[in-house]
């Protein structure tokens, strides 16, 4: 549990505010209390990716695949956890993917950009995918 | 825009479980 408090620390120290910052927002996600306005929705999009990290896995991958919005463009972005949506993609950029949709948003991937036929984007889409599929996992990205 | 993709294989419900049930901890220990 120390853990989970040294990460909300460091969070907050990388970004320059208080661990009180991300706390507050952490009660409102586990409490489902309402967000209202916040300047900060980044803050969530970074809590995300915190609880995708303690309790999933991450998929070694090139660094090929770098312009996530390329295939999902303006798509809405998608959680697992009830976050509210950054509309200005100031924080990381996201986008989950359940089980049930994989082989789906896989072809999209592998359609949508511009590169989608260059051999090594191919590759490490299907790696990713794969990993996924054979795993029985869903699938969650973060973009920065 | 981005320049560095991120992927987690992660389990919804598990996630969900956890973060829940953790997070409640802590946040009483905080």
């Amino acid at each position: 549990m120390s853990e989970f408090c040294d990460e909300i620390e460091e969070l907050a120290e990388d970004f320059d505010v208080s661990p009180s910052d991300f706390e507050s927002r952490l009660d409102l996600i586990v409490n489902a209390k309402p967000y209202g306005e916040d300047d900060n929705v980044w803050i969530y999009n970074s809590l995300y990716e915190l609880f995708c990290q303690k309790y999933g896995e991450l998929i070694e991958h090139e660094e090929f695949m770098c312009y996530l919005e390329d295939a999902i463009d303006d798509t809405p972005r998608t959680a697992f956890l009830q976050i509210p949506a950054d509309k200005d993609f100031e924080g990381a950029d996201y986008y989950s993917i359940a089980y049930e949709d994989l082989e789906k948003l896989r072809e999209i991937f592998l359609t949508k950009p511009s590169y989608a036929n260059e051999d090594y984007y191919m590759d490490e889409v299907n790696n990713i995918f794969d990993f996924a599929k054979e795993n029985k996992k869903d699938l969650v990205f973060f973009a920065y | 825009m981005s320049s560095e993709v991120i992927a987690y294989a992660v389990d919804r419900k598990r996630l969900k479980r956890y973060m829940l049930v953790k997070t409640k901890i802590l946040l009483v220990i905080l």
